[in-house]
C-alpha cells in the first residue's frame, strides 16, 4: 500500500477514536443554522419583501443551511500540529525519511476530514433535496458534479490557506492567535455566515479578488444554480488558479523557511 | 461558608491581577488577541448591520432595543472570554498532563482552580467599549429611565446570568473525566454560545421553553435587557432568579461527586 | 508517633486496548476490550515523624500510584491509609495544609511571572499569615541562596534555580510533611548537591518527614536512612539503607591495585571479577570470607593498595528487582 494512503487511513482511525467528540461536531453544526433560520425569517416576513440581497426567502434559507454545513465540512486542525512540529524539532524526523512533509500533512488532513466531509456531504444532500422539492431550487444534475468539482477544490484550498499559515511558525513564536484571526475572517469573507450580496456591490466586488470566497460562496453558487454556466467555468479556473498560486507561495515559503530551521539545527 | 468565599474571591482578584501581568509580557499576542476578538465582534455586529439595513422589528422590538440586546450579549461575551473560555480549551489538557492532581492537593477548591484559573484581560477591551456603547445608546434610544432602579435591575439579571454562564459551560466539562478528549464540546459550546445573539422571543416557542427552562442557556443575555425594558412577566422574573442558584448548586454538586471518583490518568 | 500508616494498600486501574489497524478502530465504536492491572498489591508500612525515607522501584512499579494514594490525588481501591491522622481520600482542608508533594516534573510556578508573585497566589491558597508569610520567605530564599532571584521570571532561571524555586514555594506553609517524587530530575551536579544539602537541614531543624522517589543514588544515600522498594506493586524490601546490601547475601567488593599484572583466573578462584586492567581490579566476595581471601591476596600479590567496600547501591537493587522480578 502506497504509504501516503496508509498516512490517510490513519488519520482516519485517528478521527474514529474520537467518536463521541465526532458526533458532538456534526451536532454542533446545527445551532448556527437555526439561528440563522429565525432570523431570515422575521427579516423577510416582517419587510415582506419578496428578494432582499438579490435572494428569496427559500434562497436565502438554503444559503445559509449549505453555508453552515459546508464551513462546517472544512474544518481544519492540523495547523497546530505543524506549528508544533516547527518549533519543536519534530520536521527532522521527514528531513531524514523519505516522506514528503506536504505530502504528509495533506494525506493526514485528508483522513481525519474525509469521514466528516462525506457525512456533512450527505446531510447537505438531504437539505438540498428537501429545498428542491419545497422551495423549488433551479439545481440541475450538471450544478452537483460542477459543485463536486469545486468542494474539492475549496478543500484543497483550505489546506493550503492554513498550510501557508502554519509555515509562520518557522517566524513567528506565538501562532495561535494569527490562526484564529484569519480563520474567522475567513469565515466571514467566504460568505460562510451571510451570503457575500449582505455586503453590497462595492465591498463584495473588493471580496471577488480575495481567494476567500472561492471556499464557500462559489461552490454554494455552483450548487444552487444562482450563476450561469459561463460563470461556474470561469470561477472554477480562478479557483484552481489560486490553489496554484498558493502551492506556489508555499513551495517558495518552505524552502525560505526550512533553511533557517536547519540554520538554526533545527 | 462565607470565609471560604471570601477567600476564593481574594484569590480570583489576584488571578486576574497575574493574569493580566503575564498577558503583558507578549505584547505581539494581545494584538493578534485583539485581532481574534474584532473578527468574531465583527459577526456580532453582522447581525446588528442586517437588522439596522432591513429596519426589522423581532417580536414587537424596534431595531434600537435590539441593539440593547446585541450589546448585552457583546458584553457578557466579555465575561464568557475572560472568565471561561482558555480554562474550558485547556481543561482536558490539564488532566491528561496531569496537573489536575497537583490541583487537588491544594487547600482550594479544586473546582474553582481548574475552572478559574485562567483570565484572559486586554484582549476583551473592544468588546468593552462596542457593548457599553451599544447597550447606552439602546438604552437611550428605547427610552428607559436611567435610575437606580433600572440599572440595579440590570445589573442583578446580569449577574445572574454570569452565574447560568458559567454553570452551562462548566457543567459539560466534567465530562473530561470520562473522555479525556472533549475539543469536540468546544464547539457545541461556541455554537450554543451564539444562540445569544438575538433576542431568545425571535425562536418558536418549543425552543424559547426548553432554552429557559430546561438548558437555561437564554437567561444569560436575555433577562437583563427585558428586565428593563419590562418585558418580563412576575413568572419569569421568578425564574430567573431561582434558576441560576438551582443551576450552581447542581453544578458543584456535579464536581464534588466527579472529583470524589476522579482517578488520575498517569499510573 | 506515626506520621504514615498504610496497611493492606491495593489499586486497580482499568484501561483499554486497541489493536492495530482500521478493522479494529472501527470495531472499538461499539465495543471496547477492558483490561485490569494491578498497579500496587497489599502495601504495608508506617513511617515516623522525622524520618526520611527513600522509595525505590523501577519505571512503572508503582511508586507514583502510591504516593498519589497518599496525597489522596488517588483513592485506593483496598487498604487503609492514615496519614497524619487523616484519611488522605477525604480531601480534608486541613490535611492539605499539613503536606506538600513536589514533582520533579510538573511545575507549580508560572513561567511567564516572577517567582514571587507565585508564591504571593501560595500565600492567598494556604491562607499564610504576612508576616509569618514574609520570614518564611527570607530563611528559605537566603538558605537556598536565590534571593536575588525572585523578581526574575521563572522562565529565564536555571533549571536548578527552578527547582530551589519550587521547593520554597512547597515549602511556604510549613508542612509537616513532604512528598517529593523525583525532585532532582534533569538537575546538574551541583544543583543536586545544594537541594539535597537543603533537604538535610530541613529535616535536622523542623523535624520534618520525607518521602522521597529517585533514581539518583547519591540523593538517597546521602539524606534517606530507610529505603523502601517497591517491584511489580509489591512491597520487596523495608529496612535501613545498610541493610540493604546485606540482605542480598552480604557481598563486599575488593579492590586491588598491584604492581605485577593480574590475571582474571588467578582472581576468580577467590570470588566474582567485576573487572580487571591487569593493574587494578575489582573483585566481589562474600562478606563471611573477606578475611580470608584478603589474607591470601596480600600473600600472594605485590599489592600497592587494597580496599574493602559494600557494592554499589544500584548493583543491589538490580539485583533485588531481578531478583523478586522471577519470582513475581
Amino acid at each position: 500500500m502506497n504509504k501516503y494512503m496508509w498516512l490517510l487511513g490513519m488519520g482516519l482511525q485517528k478521527a474514529l477514536a474520537y467518536r463521541v467528540n465526532y458526533s458532538v461536531a456534526i451536532l454542533a453544526a446545527v445551532f448556527p443554522i437555526i439561528l440563522q433560520w429565525v432570523l431570515w425569517q422575521s427579516i423577510y416576513q416582517y419587510t415582506k419583501a419578496d428578494t432582499l440581497y438579490g435572494m428569496s426567502y427559500s434562497d436565502m434559507l438554503s444559503y445559509v443551511v449549505l453555508a453552515a454545513l459546508m464551513a462546517q465540512a472544512l474544518r481544519t486542525g492540523f495547523e497546530y500540529d505543524m506549528a508544533e512540529d516547527i518549533k519543536s524539532g519534530g520536521l527532522n524526523r521527514f528531513i531524514v525519511q523519505p516522506l514528503s512533509y506536504f505530502g504528509y500533512r495533506l494525506s493526514v488532513f485528508v483522513g481525519t476530514n474525509l469521514g466528516y466531509f462525506v457525512a456533512t456531504l450527505m446531510v447537505m444532500a438531504l437539505v438540498l433535496w428537501v429545498a428542491i422539492q419545497y422551495w423549488v431550487l433551479p439545481t440541475q444534475i450538471i450544478h452537483i458534479a460542477l459543485f463536486v468539482v469545486s468542494a474539492a477544490g475549496a478543500f484543497l484550498l483550505q489546506f493550503m490557506l492554513f498550510y501557508l499559515l502554519s509555515l509562520t511558525a518557522f517566524w513567528l513564536h506565538e501562532v495561535w492567535a494569527l490562526f484564529e484571526s484569519v480563520r474567522v475572517i475567513s469565515l466571514v469573507l467566504s460568505g460562510g455566515v451571510v451570503p457575500l450580496s449582505v455586503f453590497g456591490e462595492s465591498l463584495q466586488y473588493g471580496f471577488s479578488l480575495l481567494p476567500f470566497q472561492y471556499l464557500i460562496y462559489f461552490p454554494l453558487q455552483t450548487l444552487t444554480g444562482a450563476i450561469s454556466l459561463e460563470q461556474i467555468f470561469s470561477g472554477l479556473l480562478v479557483q484552481w488558479g489560486w490553489i496554484a498560486a498558493m502551492m506556489l507561495l508555499i513551495t517558495v515559503i518552505w524552502r525560505r523557511g526550512s533553511r533557517s530551521y536547519l540554520a538554526l539545527g533545527g | 461558608m462565607w470565609r471560604q468565599f471570601i477567600k476564593h474571591l481574594k484569590i480570583y482578584g489576584l488571578l486576574i491581577k497575574l493574569n493580566a501581568i503575564r498577558q503583558l509580557e507578549y505584547r505581539v499576542n494581545i494584538v493578534l488577541g485583539l485581532l481574534v476578538e474584532i473578527g468574531y465582534l465583527g459577526i456580532k455586529l453582522l447581525y446588528a448591520y442586517i437588522i439596522h439595513d432591513t429596519g426589522v422589528h423581532i417580536s414587537g422590538f424596534a431595531p434600537q432595543s435590539l441593539y440593547l440586546f446585541i450589546g448585552t450579549f457583546i458584553l457578557m461575551t466579555v465575561f464568557f472570554v475572560a472568565m471561561l473560555q482558555f480554562n474550558i480549551m485547556a481543561f482536558d489538557r490539564q488532566i491528561i498532563e496531569g496537573e489536575f492532581d497537583l490541583i487537588l492537593t491544594k487547600p482550594v477548591s479544586a473546582q474553582f482552580l481548574a475552572t478559574l484559573k485562567y483570565v484572559e484581560t486586554w484582549m476583551v477591551i473592544p468588546n468593552i467599549i462596542v457593548g457599553v456603547s451599544l447597550v447606552s445608546y439602546g438604552w437611550h434610544a428605547s427610552d428607559i429611565a436611567f435610575d437606580i432602579v433600572h440599572v440595579g435591575l440590570y445589573v442583578l439579571y446580569a449577574l445572574l446570568g454570569i452565574v447560568t454562564m458559567y454553570c452551562i459551560f462548566t457543567l459539560p466539562l466534567l465530562l473530561a473525566f470520562k473522555l479525556h478528549h472533549i475539543s469536540a464540546f468546544h464547539s457545541l459550546v461556541w455554537a450554543l454560545w451564539d444562540f445569544n445573539n438575538l433576542p431568545h422571543r425571535i425562536f418558536p416557542s418549543p425552543i424559547q421553553i426548553i432554552g429557559t427552562v430546561f438548558l437555561p442557556i437564554f437567561l444569560i443575555t436575555n433577562f437583563s435587557p427585558l428586565a428593563v425594558m419590562g418585558q418580563l412577566s412576575i413568572g419569569e422574573m421568578i425564574w430567573g432568579g431561582i434558576a441560576p442558584i438551582l443551576l450552581f448548586f447542581l453544578t458543584c454538586w456535579g464536581w464534588k461527586k466527579a472529583i470524589h471518583s476522579y482517578e488520575s490518568g498517569g499510573g | 508517633m506515626n506520621v504514615i500508616e498504610v496497611e493492606g494498600l491495593s489499586k486497580t486501574f482499568k484501561f483499554y486496548r486497541k489493536p492495530q489497524g482500521l478493522s479494529a478502530s472501527f470495531k472499538n465504536l461499539w465495543q471496547r476490550q477492558v483490561e485490569y492491572k494491578e498497579a500496587v498489591k497489599d502495601v504495608s508500612f508506617s513511617i515516623e515523624q522525622g524520618q526520611v525515607v527513600a522509595f525505590l522501584g523501577a519505571n512503572g512499579a508503582g511508586k507514583t500510584t502510591t504516593m498519589k494514594m497518599l496525597s489522596g490525588i488517588l483513592h485506593p481501591t483496598h487498604g487503609k491509609i492514615k496519614v497524619l491522622g487523616h484519611t488522605p481520600s477525604e480531601r480534608e482542608e486541613q490535611f492539605k495544609k499539613r503536606f506538600s508533594i513536589l514533582m520533579g516534573q510538573k511545575q507549580q510556578l508560572w513561567p511567564d511571572l516572577p517567582a514571587i508573585d507565585s508564591f504571593s497566589l501560595c500565600q492567598r491558597i494556604y491562607d499564610i499569615p504576612t508576616p509569618l508569610f514574609k520570614q518564611r520567605l527570607a530563611r528559605l530564599s537566603e538558605v537556598l541562596n536565590v534571593s536575588h532571584l525572585l523578581d526574575i521570571q521563572v522562565r529565564r532561571l536555571s533549571l536548578g534555580e527552578r527547582m530551589k524555586m519550587e521547593l520554597i514555594a512547597a515549602l511556604l506553609h510549613g508542612p509537616e510533611l513532604l512528598f517529593l517524587d523525583e525532585p532532582t530530575i534533569g538537575l546538574d551536579f551541583l544543583s543536586q548537591r545544594a537541594v539535597m544539602r537543603f533537604l538535610q537541614q530541613l529535616v535536622r531543624e523542623d523535624n520534618i518527614t520525607i518521602l522521597l522517589t529517585s533514581h539518583n543514588m547519591a540523593d538517597i544515600s546521602a539524606l534517606c536512612e530507610r529505603v523502601l522498594v517497591i517491584q511489580n506493586g509489591q512491597l520487596v524490601f523495608d529496612d535501613r539503607i545498610t541493610q540493604l546490601q546485606n540482605t542480598l547475601g552480604g557481598l563486599r567488593r575488593i579492590h586491588i591495585e598491584s604492581e605485577s599484572p593480574l590475571h582474571s583466573e588467578f582472581l576468580g578462584r577467590y570470588g566474582k571479577v567485576i573487572n580487571n586492567d591487569v593493574h587494578c581490579a575489582e573483585l566481589e566476595v562474600g562478606d563471611d570470607v573477606v578475611n580470608q581471601v584478603l589474607q591470601h591476596l596480600l600473600k600472594d600479590i605485590a599489592v600497592k593498595d587494597i580496599r574493602v567496600s559494600a557494592p554499589p547501591l544500584e548493583d543491589s537493587l538490580e539485583r533485588l528487582y531481578t531478583r523478586r522480578g522471577q519470582v513475581a
